[in-house]
């Protein structure tokens, strides 16, 4: 079926569509370095205590490295990334981000909420000044990294306001709701599905027998819902993805329509054939990853220091 | 099966009103809870403000007493910090909040400029952390300011926007203001998330 294939290009198009509009730089582990700076071997030490601080306190250190700000402030790309990555534990925002720029030589400690008062904006600048002005300058820049690193471990020690309930990361959370979130959508999906269905040959039924008694014509038993059960699960339709689109959003609300199409129309035919459609769901619960799981949905509100080398 | 397929084509009309009526309530009251949680968003937008605003005010008698030790340092530059400061404090309106907090913003920033003319004051250990938490203040202040303003834009459309206007209308939900910055100001973080 023509119309069918397009309905499902266009509905994979949709949920492809999030992921392309994203922000241009993603957290590859606890260092992410995207202006290539770092040897092999100081980035998996840093990485190493990043973990062992994220272990030990629950606080999550980000270092991130781009080639250049393009013009941008570093003030304002390190609250953004900060809150597009999550850095730090959902609950309590123990999150730290260090921003190097190589290009502009300029760098930022983004410092979470939650951790402000044990990271002052004054000893973040030390620890930039300290660690990364003379060894930047130098070209060394893992030594420069790791020396932050360690002097954020060393201020944090196991001050027990930094530390998390939760020592999970978000992915894990994330996955639980997308779960919950999956459950309900599927439920929605069969529900309303099977009550079009249901409906559907009900009132085709009372429609075919209609027709027999005035013309006795055989040919009117097509596949087809009759007008009035179309109609009816139209209704239905534009009344569910408004309430969706206003739980949710307009993206969901759109894929719910094309899916709960595609599963309705086909399944008049071949009962059971659309439920192949329900596997796209499985894209939302994915993307689970070794080692490094993600961070926790912590927030930062502008807390840290900056400066340049 | 015959006999229920009868029974909805009897019944149908009454039937499908029914159902409608009670998708409707359920829209209704979704659209109503997303109002009420765009408007407590706002509400707590603001109270970050407020809490950044306190945090530069407690801030200022720390750097007023640091640059009282320079010698021959202009006065009037930090009087007119503790006064806009004291006039924050006393200050109970948002609207005379946002008036004096402007004011404060324009005499430290003079405050910052003079204090360029004092290299001994660029070296002194204390005074660069104290820089750095003025610097981090202002950094919060923008933060939050822009995102008391995209909360207010969040709300404010959602309320003019059909078919959520009737709800709003219906429930007296009124649009909020947006913080407008002082003409000192006027480079403000562009909105690009």
């Amino acid at each position: 079926m023509k119309i069918k294939s397009v309905l499902i290009a266009f509905l994979i198009s949709l949920l492809i569509l999030p992921a392309v509009l994203a922000a241009e730089y993603k957290p590859i582990n606890y260092v992410s370095d995207y202006a290539n700076i770092l040897d092999e071997n100081s980035e998996a030490q840093i990485n190493a205590l990043a973990e062992e601080i994220e272990r030990n306190s629950t606080v999550e250190v980000a270092v991130l490295t781009i080639p250049s700000l393009d013009g941008g402030d570093i003030d304002q790309f390190a609250v953004e990334t900060f809150h597009d990555w999550g850095v730090g534990k959902k609950d309590v925002n123990n999150g730290l981000l260090m921003v190097i720029a190589v290009e502009d030589r300029e760098w930022r400690i983004e410092v979470g909420y939650g951790l402000e008062p044990i990271i002052t904006d004054a000893m973040a600048g030390r620890i930039g000044r300290a660690n990364f002005v003379d060894h930047f300058r130098a070209g060394n820049y893992g030594e420069g990294i790791y020396g932050a690193v360690l002097d954020v471990q060393k201020i944090i020690a196991n001050d027990p306001e930094a530390i998390s309930v939760y020592s999970e990361s978000r992915e894990e959370i994330n996955e639980f709701k997308e779960i919950g979130w999956i459950f309900f959508s599927l439920f929605l999906f069969v529900v309303l599905t099977y009550l079009n269905i249901f409906l559907c040959r009900k009132i085709r039924t009372a429609y075919d027998k209609k027709a027999d008694q005035k013309s006795g014509d055989d040919k009117a038993k097509t596949w087809l819902p009759s007008p009035k059960s179309i109609l009816f699960m139209v209704i239905l339709l534009i009344i569910f993805s408004i309430i969706m689109w206003y739980i949710y959003n307009w993206t969901l609300a759109f894929n719910f329509v094309v899916i709960n199409l595609i599963l309705t129309f086909p399944s008049q035919q071949q009962h059971g054939g659309g439920l192949g459609g329900f596997g796209l769901f499985g894209g939302f619960g994915g993307g689970g990853r070794g080692g490094f799981g993600g961070f926790g949905g912590g927030g930062s509100g502008g807390g840290g220091a900056s400066g340049g080398w | 099966m015959k006999n229920n397929g009868n029974w909805f084509a009897k019944n149908w009309k009454w039937v499908v009103p029914v159902v409608v009526i009670f998708l409707l309530a359920l829209w209704f009251m979704a659209a109503y809870n997303n109002l009420v949680r765009s408007e407590v968003a706002v509400d707590t937008a603001w109270g970050q403000v407020q809490s950044v605003y306190q945090r530069r005010a407690d801030l200022i008698p720390n750097l007023v007493e640091t640059v009282k030790g320079v010698k021959n340092f202009e006065k009037e530059t930090y009087l007119a910090v503790t006064e806009a400061r004291s006039k924050w404090q006393s200050a109970t309106t948002p609207e005379q909040k946002v008036a004096a907090a402007n004011q404060l913003e324009s005499t430290l920033s003079k405050l910052l400029v003079t204090v360029e003319n004092y290299p001994q004051l660029k070296s002194n250990e204390n005074f660069l952390a104290l820089q750095d938490e003025l610097a981090g203040t202002e950094n919060r202040i923008n933060v939050e300011r822009q995102r008391y303003n995209e909360a207010v834009g969040a709300y404010n459309q959602k309320i003019r926007v059909f078919p959520g206007t009737i709800v709003a209308k219906m429930l007296g939900f009124q649009p909020r203001a947006f913080f407008e910055a002082n003409a000192g100001a006027e480079n403000a973080p562009a909105v690009k998330f």
